[in-house]
């Protein structure tokens, strides 16, 4: 069986010895002790649980630990992250949008009941693989959305809390100060954040442990709604297309 | 400087970040990886902790709505009221509540074979519930039972194998992963630092001579420590009696860069896992726990204890090793041999139950799980991962099928000696913690769920170790008579850590010279052997002949081919000749760690003639009580020195 890679620009297809079906990770191993030591790429607990070793196949990302590979797959980095070398990609710019999601210091209460937990306990099987980063579309075009784990997060709190800090600082700070409404969590995911999603449920699919972030993002626009948010594009009426130099009366 | 240097990012590095920080400390985080990559997102089970009893009478009066009531007490009018569908789970609170610490304490003392420290026992023990209220404190989502209870009470909590009661709090069989990302989480808000893909190479260590005279003589220099001749190396043994040595930081490969890189601080924590790596092939850990921070110990003179016993869970997936939980039996599956039929008792201890399994697989039969009497449906509710594993890795459906299994190697007890404190013996502001240490806690034979709880309550209490003994304490400052080279009083600045030859000591500039020389004669030596089909090698012969069951001229045979393999080590080089973002190197290096601590396994299991917990000899099946001591690895010259010492602890249960 082949397999190819993409390394760089160009795409280098290497012959497997295997006869028995074996995951793309061990395929991997198998290249680079016997053909190429040169082919770098990421890979820790081989049981689909540290998030390590996502990659595309044939434009779908997969763990290659969980996946077994097939004739003429075609193995490439995950998309919208700078490829380091081979597979390998920096994580780090990815990684930063949870620095940008979560509160510094908010006042995270946990779940306290099987209700609580069920609320978020999809949500917390996050292994952060990066994957739904990768088939997000909305990073193609604007590279600071904060995109769908960082969002999944964001909603694991919230949901976790029961909404509360959300709202109760929105409306005080907003009836106040007579100014755009700040909510702890919720502020910091209206910009770059929920309203530049597009639902269009790629990182759902991407998951590889069945999490669901488009629905969460849905969530977390419901709740920005009741504190008081609301989507800028609505707001200027103009659902989301560019702008085409609307005056800004701020 | 930074305050505290923290090397490994799993459970036992990100709750020690997060207590310095906490103090007031500054804080540095490096890793091989990304920080959530770390072997603990693999512990399944639970974590334990008498969570009933476990706190004091005033704490519990405090956290429950009416004063007075005794958890397990509570009315269930009271209960009623609270919930809107009254499910209460009686036996499970009936067993948690007649749960003591005093239970936990014995039941992981047996565990030990008498060769675990019962205060550094107790100390966990006891810290377990505060441990537990502080990880609820900071939203790990543990799962809960619907008993409307104060918040501690209403953890779920589970039985594991060796445990008297249900002690094992759990987050549906993800506890490890959801520990570990919420602690990732609590760190990115408080902002402590991380230097992600940095991969430990030595620690650097200030000796009380001039830096110059005594570079010679490190046994941490360059990183072939069989190369160091005797004589350099005769005054650096630890075992010399002389003062203790200084440990100012680390030295790191860049990995992304392609360059070595040290790190000053004034405490350095190791917290880099365990070496069941070592047992390639045939092991649950992740393909990065190859001791690196063990090695780099006896590298810099420290001593490594207990390496012998390497526990080894029963059911791991045949050919692939991946872990099928023990749930599966404990919810009824049967071990089943070639004729079908069952030879063991499924719910012994785990040491029990794999060498039942080795038996017939070294007599050349197969052993299977069987699970199918359990039914579909009851398969597919409670073992949704395994049903899954089971179909990707082994091709087999168990609700149809029996699943081949083997035991593989799951966890390290031995490690870096420690003191009560976690302050590596021959080192000062040196520590270790998590399952790189020898803590003394786990003995000959851990206890399911004491690993979770090592590992945050050792985190926890390092930092108080280490704030008590203030940034300039006395041992310091006679370590360092020399004011201009005294570490600690060089001012605090978190950004001078990361700076990697701004201000560096002259001694800290000389441990990245040597590590940057060995790093260039590794790029540039014969790559005639490839060491990756040696990692198989070593995999194949620890699990054989140093694995489950021991046994005279095994051991010795298998001696001579781990020689063979460290000889050629010469030989084996890096195909890769890149700098940056080298895995070929990184896992070359990984892989002479982990021959170093096949070395120290192999010849302590050679040394200790008796049979306890983990560690069966076939020739000498029994328990011996002039055995109850601990055997200590240091490196000399030319390989690993072993010396014995009677431990100090005897203890009857």
């Amino acid at each position: 069986m082949n397999i190819s890679i993409k390394r760089d620009s160009k795409t280098e297809s290497f012959k497997l010895q295997s006869t028995s079906p074996i995951t793309l990770l061990s395929a991997l191993y198998d290249i680079k002790s016997e053909l190429d030591p040169t082919l770098t790429f990421d890979a820790g607990c081989k049981s689909g649980v540290c998030g390590s070793c996502a990659v595309l196949v044939n434009g779908k990302e997969q763990l290659a630990c969980s996946y077994k590979y097939q004739d003429a797959d075609l193995i490439e980095p995950l998309k919208y992250h700078p490829v380091l070398r081979d597979l390998k990609v920096d994580k780090n710019k990815a990684h930063q949008t949870i620095n940008r999601g979560l509160t510094p210091k908010h006042n995270c209460t946990s779940v306290k009941t099987p209700d609580d937990e069920a609320k978020t306990k999809i949500q917390t099987d996050c292994i952060l693989c990066n994957s739904c980063y990768s088939s997000c579309p909305v990073l193609a075009v604007n590279p600071d959305f904060l995109g769908p784990f960082t969002l999944t997060r964001v909603w694991r709190y919230l949901a976790g809390e029961g909404q509360r800090q959300g709202k109760g600082q929105a409306q005080d700070k907003g009836q106040a100060q007579g100014t755009a409404p700040t909510g702890g969590l919720l502020d910091k995911i209206q910009v770059n954040g929920i309203w530049d999603c597009t639902l269009c449920g790629e990182c759902t699919v991407a998951c590889p442990q069945g999490i669901d972030p488009k629905t969460d993002i849905m969530m977390l626009r419901g709740e920005s709604g009741k504190a008081g948010y609301s989507d800028p594009n609505f707001g200027n009426m103009d659902f989301g297309t560019p702008s085409f130099g609307t005056p800004d009366f701020s | 400087m930074t305050d505290v240097l923290i090397v490994g990012s799993g459970g036992a590095g990100l709750t020690a970040a997060l207590k310095a920080r906490e103090k007031g400390l500054s804080v540095t985080v490096v890793t091989k990886t990304l920080p959530t990559q770390a072997q603990t997102c693999m512990a399944q089970g639970g974590i334990n902790a008498v969570i009933n009893r476990g706190l004091t009478s005033d704490d519990n009066a405090s956290a429950l709505p009416s004063a007075g009531l005794t958890p397990h007490l509570v009315t269930s009018d009271d209960n009623a009221s609270a919930l809107p569908s009254a499910g209460l789970t009686p036996h499970l609170a009936d067993d948690n509540a007649s749960d003591t610490v005093e239970a936990h304490i014995a039941d992981t003392l047996k565990s030990s074979h008498h060769l675990a420290d019962p205060n550094m026992i107790e100390q966990m023990c006891q810290n377990a519930a505060k441990a537990i209220e502080w990880l609820d404190s900071i939203a790990v989502p543990f799962s809960r039972l619907d008993n409307a209870s104060d918040p501690l009470q209403s953890i779920a909590q589970r039985r594991l194998g060796g445990a008297s009661h249900s002690r094992a709090c759990y987050a549906q069989d993800y506890t490890g992963l959801k520990i570990l990302h919420t602690l990732y989480d609590r760190c990115i808000e408080s902002g402590i630092k991380f230097i992600t893909e940095h991969y430990l190479l030595n620690l650097v260590i200030y000796r009380g001579l001039t830096s110059d005279d005594n570079a010679s003589a490190l046994p941490s220099a360059g990183l072939t420590p069989h190369l160091v001749t005797s004589d350099d190396n005769a005054s650096a043994l630890p075992s010399a009696g002389l003062t203790p040595h200084q440990v100012t930081g680390a030295t790191f490969w860049d990995i992304r860069q392609g360059k070595v890189i040290a790190i000053e601080a004034t405490n350095t924590i190791i917290a880099t896992g365990g070496f069941g790596e070592l047992y390639h092939g045939f092991t649950t850990n992740s393909l990065g726990s190859s001791g690196d921070g063990i090695a780099a110990v006896l590298r810099a003179g420290g001593t490594a204890s207990d390496m012998e016993f390497v526990q080894f869970h029963p059911t791991a997936l045949l050919d692939s090793a991946i872990l099928i939980s023990e749930s599966a039996r404990g919810e009824g599956g049967y071990l089943i041999n070639h004729e079908g039929k069952r030879f063991t008792d499924e719910l012994a201890p785990r040491d029990e139950v794999a060498r039942a399994i080795f038996s017939q697989i070294q007599a050349g039969h197969h052993v299977r799980l069987d699970i199918r009497h359990l039914g579909k449906e009851k398969i597919e509710k409670l073992m949704p991962q395994e049903l899954q594993l089971c179909r990707l890795h082994a091709d087999i459906d168990p609700v149809k099928e029996p699943i081949p299994i083997m035991p593989v190697a799951h966890y390290t007890m031995g490690g870096i000696e420690v003191d009560e404190e976690f302050k590596v013996r021959e080192l000062n502001s040196c520590y270790a913690i998590g399952e790189c240490a020898n803590a003394h806690i786990h003995g000959a034979n851990r206890l399911g769920g004491n690993s979770l709880l090592e590992i945050i309550t050792s985190g926890i209490q390092v930092i108080e170790y280490i704030a008590n003994r203030g940034l300039t304490s006395d041992d310091n400052a006679s370590a360092l008579p020399s004011a201009g080279l005294t570490p600690h009083l060089v001012t605090s600045d978190d950004n001078a850590s990361a700076l990697p030859s701004a201000g560096l000591t002259p001694h800290t500039q000389n441990q990245i010279n040597r590590d940057d020389e060995a790093i260039k004669k590794i790029f540039t030596k014969p790559n005639e052997v490839n060491f990756y089909n040696k990692r198989k090698t070593l995999g194949r012969l620890m699990y054989r002949d140093v694995g489950i069951i021991r046994q005279t001229n095994k051991l010795h045979e298998a001696e001579m081919y781990l020689d063979e393999i460290y000889n050629k080590i010469s030989v084996m080089g890096v195909g890769d000749k890149t700098r940056e973002s080298n895995q070929n190197l990184v896992e070359f290096l990984e892989f002479r760690n982990a021959i170093l601590l096949a070395k120290c396994t192999l010849k302590s299991a050679i040394m200790r003639q008796e049979s306890r917990g983990a560690h069966y000899r076939e020739d000498f099946p029994i328990e011996r009580t002039d055995w109850q001591k601990h055997i200590y690895c240091r490196l000399k010259d030319s390989g690993v020195d072993l010396s014995t010492e009677l431990t100090t602890v005897v203890n009857d249960i």
